[in-house]
């Protein structure tokens, strides 16, 4: 119960997003992100509906994805985190904003990027979270906790794709 | 214990779930540390699941080499290879063929367990990165219930059986080879004769010579088919050839036979398994594969062998079963053929219009090609793409070795919304098979063996040429680049037009990534000739090295009939050479430090990040194989008699002494049958009787369990008789073990 992706929508970007292949190495260089084991960058920029620029790490992905079009920092966790749905979720949070932070701060893009206070959760275990109306019940429960004062919303998605939920 | 085991019990094939169960034995037995850490690797190499690079728990940063030091600590899954380094997944699509339900099951998995992206290969597999071996499990039941195997994608056995992308619907083919591709994939595999190469096995089958289809000349073993009038009557057959491969030394095919009657494919392709199996090389992996054999015996002598191992193969029902009923696959149109329609809307329909649709055999209908960039194709791209598949043509879906998907059976007047609805996804991208359609290995983005950044050359290239592709040369726009991240050629740089392949160059003690430049290599005619090497150019003027190149054809060929092969041929070598001469020097790190990177890749280039590749396998035996299969089963008799299962351990402990005892009969009764009476006549009489089995101490006790066994009533199904079968086939598979050995080193 621990596969879930958070993205932070991104307001406006003034730069290429290749400008993100050296800031992610530089994470790697030095250990930027806590608690992660990093791997290694990977440039998907070429593909039109996919996940642009992505940091490799064991515990998750960090990418600038372009899903839908709807550019925004996805971070995707990939081990377990915490007890409950609520914990894992507040933990990835944390780990999302503490990640948009070292953006917001590095002297190469801090002014070129603009990130909006818009979050989308992705369920990413069709097992523990097929997309349907009880899993979407028990993710609203758990984001409305997580994040207390948003207007929580669902989303219309493609058919068959990972359930999600919009946070602002 | 996987989730998905229980939820799609009953869907996935019970064959399939008993391998996958077995798969997960073995990775226990790997964290147990209970099996040989080479025989794991193969066994998971078989499986389709490889290596990566990074995976020895080493990364240059562009700083330093650092230590990734992964959970799992000392746990390894293969030789230097860490158990929690990402890995590779390869996905076997035979003949490239993909249904809609597959395309969305494949699209689910890349983003739950990968990075989000669906990988097509140069031989029509897809391939997923970045997925950890504890997730290798429930994706492989994922898949298998969509009638997906990743069984052989990897590993010294026949790997995926590939097939010209239009067979059925071109117009130029002889026949549909597509059943004939379907048969053989589903005869060879898992094949007990094709489990102890030294090396890999490809097969390719083409429908035509003069396009580049299966690419024939270029296998291990390719079918190119051939119709002959016999008696009045017109017989299908195939044209063999044999022996032909790329890799740093290419290898062009030898031509087996002119004509192999239809029923003959599939029992000469399991003879020649089988002569690989016992002549080819197992201990040098560089002249291990058929090629290699061929070259020693010469083609009479390996066809007189094969043939003559065709004699005495037993009769197997399955080489002509698929024919009694007309070799046939089950593609057929979703909607009614109708006339093509040129006009829309949309600003670029009209040159995808020109570039990205064949003409079907079958009047009303078109392949449309989506030429996906780098082979790449996002889990969501995938989705839509089964949805819109699925609206215009159904299960009609190719992978193609250019790295691209292809849709079959698409009416023409469907053209215009077919291609808005591709737009919209990304995917009606035009100049498909063109020279701006640049196929690539993965290199060193996250193969082990990559000496320079292909993917990211041939991205470069793709987004220089796509720029001027309205202003191409004709004579140019139809030629195909192709690059590989090192000599293998896994980008198949030898049979392209102009091809590359990475290497390095020290200059003044720093590292700067190059690309030999091969030109002149055929696509056409099956692959039908190789390229020669002219030089390298440092990986940063690959792109200015093509302009020129493809410049001076333009200006300097003879006639507009005059080929780019007769030109290259016709200046020759030095002549090429003289064009990229100029672009071969190197500024100091002072003066540009841009050539001292690679493309895309902001680091520092270096070979430190290389690895030892997994392309080759590990050389385990049939023998080695088979008896670790025997301690598999062992091990799930411990594993049942834990959780007090006492029949499922009284039973697997003997069927693991029956299996041992099988690997070293078979050294010398290579079909001896897989029945306990038999099985245990020949152990008695070969192993046991003359005391060969017997051990130094212990003498014939431990050979004796097995015959006790054999001679006992229906087992006890008591906790203390259980534990006892169970504690003797241990001790039976150990002393097999060193019977094995004792028979390498010549002493018994």
């Amino acid at each position: 119960m621990h596969k879930f992706g958070l993205k932070r929508k991104i307001k406006s970007i003034n730069t290429d997003i290749e400008s993100f292949v050296p800031l992610f190495h530089n994470w790697i260089q030095e250990d930027r992100i806590p608690n992660h084991i990093m791997v290694d960058v990977a440039n998907y920029k070429h593909i039109l509906d996919g996940p642009g620029i992505m940091l490799i790490a064991h515990e998750g992905h960090f990418s600038l994805d372009f899903e839908d079009n709807d550019l925004g920092l996805l971070y995707m966790r990939k081990t377990p985190l915490g007890d409950n749905i609520s914990e894992t979720l507040s933990s990835i949070q944390q780990i999302l904003d503490f990640a948009v932070e070292l953006i917001k701060t590095d002297s190469k893009v801090c002014e070129k990027i603009e990130f909006s206070e818009q979050y989308q959760l992705i369920s990413n275990d069709r097992y523990e979270f097929p997309n349907d109306v009880e899993s979407e019940r028990k993710l609203l429960l758990a984001a409305s906790g997580v994040f207390s004062d948003a207007v929580i919303s669902v989303p219309e998605i493609f058919k068959g794709s990972r359930l999600k939920i919009n946070i602002q | 214990m996987d989730q998905w085991k229980v939820k799609l019990a009953g869907i996935l094939p019970e064959s399939l779930e008993e391998e996958i169960s077995e798969f997960e034995s073995q990775m226990e037995m790997m964290r147990r540390g209970e099996i040989d850490p080479r025989i794991f690797a193969e066994t998971r190499l078989r499986r389709g699941i490889y290596g990566q690079r990074y995976d020895n728990g080493q990364r240059d940063d562009g700083n330093r080499i650092r230590e990734i030091v992964f959970p799992s600590g000392e746990l390894m899954k293969g030789p230097d290879t860490v158990w929690d380094a990402p890995g590779m997944l390869r996905i076997k699509n035979p003949f490239g063929a993909v249904t809609v339900d597959q395309m969305v099951v494949m699209s689910d998995l890349a983003e739950e367990y990968a990075d989000g992206v669906l990988h097509v290969t140069t031989r029509q597999d897809i391939q997923y990165h970045y997925v950890h071996i504890e997730d290798m499990p429930p994706v492989m039941r994922r898949l298998g219930a969509v009638g997906i195997t990743t069984k052989e994608a990897c590993g010294n056995v026949v790997r995926n059986v590939t097939a010209c992308p239009l067979a059925g619907v071109c117009n130029d083919e002889a026949f549909d080879v597509t059943p004939y591709s379907a048969a053989l994939t589903n005869f060879l595999l898992g094949h007990p004769d094709c489990q102890d190469f030294g090396r890999k096995f490809k097969i390719a089958f083409s429908g035509c010579y003069d396009h580049a289809c299966g690419l024939v000349n270029m296998h291990d073993l390719g079918a190119l088919a051939i119709t002959k009038v016999i008696n009045g009557k017109v017989k299908r057959g195939f044209k063999l050839f044999v022996g032909g491969g790329l890799g740093a030394v290419p290898h062009p095919a030898k031509i087996f036979d002119e004509f192999v009657p239809e029923e003959e494919l599939l029992p000469l392709s399991q003879a020649m398994g089988r002569v690989f199996a016992r002549l080819g090389e197992k201990k040098n992996r560089a002249k291990a594969r058929v090629k290699f054999l061929i070259a020693k015996l010469g083609i009479d002598e390996f066809k007189r062998l094969v043939l003559e191992e065709r004699e005495i193969l037993p009769h197997d029902d399955r080489w002509t079963s698929y024919l009694e009923h007309g070799p046939v696959y089950g593609e057929k149109a979703l909607k009614s053929p109708s006339d093509i329609k040129t006009s829309s809307d949309e600003p670029n329909f009209d040159h995808w219009l020109s570039t990205n649709i064949y003409s079907q055999r079958q009047k009303g209908y078109s392949v449309v090609s989506i030429a996906l960039p780098l082979g790449d194709l996002s889990s969501h791209q995938g989705r839509k793409l089964a949805y819109i598949a699925d609206k215009y043509v159904g299960d009609a879906i190719r992978l193609t070795v250019e790295q691209n998907i292809v849709l079959r059976w698409v009416s023409n007047e469907d053209l215009p919304e077919l291609y808005k609805e591709l737009n919209a996804i990304g995917l009606a991208t035009p100049d498909a098979g063109t020279i701006v359609d640049v196929t690539s290995c993965p290199g060193t983005d996250t193969c082990k063996l990559g000496i320079a950044s292909s993917r990211g050359l041939a991205g470069e290239l793709r987004l220089q040429l796509a720029q001027k592709s309205l202003e191409l040369d004709k004579a140019i726009k139809g030629l195909r680049i192709k690059v590989s991240g090192c000599f293998n050629s896994c980008g198949q740089h030898h049979i392209a037009d102009i091809g590359f392949y990475g290497n390095s160059r020290n200059i003044k003690g720093l590292k700067v990534p190059h690309f030999q430049v091969v030109l002149g290599g055929e696509w056409k005619n099956n692959g039908g000739s190789y390229g020669m090497a002219i030089g390298a150019v440092p990986s940063k003027k690959i792109p200015k090295s093509v302009t020129l190149i493809t410049e001076s054809f333009i200006k300097e060929r003879l006639s507009f009939d005059e080929s780019f092969q007769g030109y290259v041929r016709r200046v020759g070598k030095k002549y090429m050479r003289s064009i990229i001469e100029p672009l071969m020097v190197v500024p100091s790190h002072e003066e540009d430090s841009s050539y001292y990177t690679d493309w895309g890749d902001p680091r520092e280039f270096s070979l430190g990040d290389m690895g030892v590749g997994e392309c080759a396998g590990e050389i385990v035996t049939r023998e080695e194989f088979e008896l670790q299969t025997a301690e598999r089963e062992v091990f799930d008799a411990q594993l049942a008699l834990e959780e007090n299962n006492f029949i499922d351990a009284n039973s697997k402990s003997y069927q693991a002494m029956l299996k041992a005892a099988r690997a070293l009969i078979r050294i010398e009764n290579y079909d001896v049958e897989d029945s306990p009476e038999i099985i245990v006549q020949e152990f008695k009489t070969r192993f046991f009787d003359n005391k060969r089995f017997f051990d130094r101490y212990a003498k014939g006790k431990f050979g004796r369990y097995l015959l006790q066994r054999f001679d006992e009533d229906e087992a006890e199904v008591i906790e203390d008789v259980s534990r006892r079968y169970v504690e003797e086939s241990q001790l039976f598979i150990e002393a097999a073990h060193s019977c094995y050995a004792r028979i390498s080193r010549g002493e018994v």
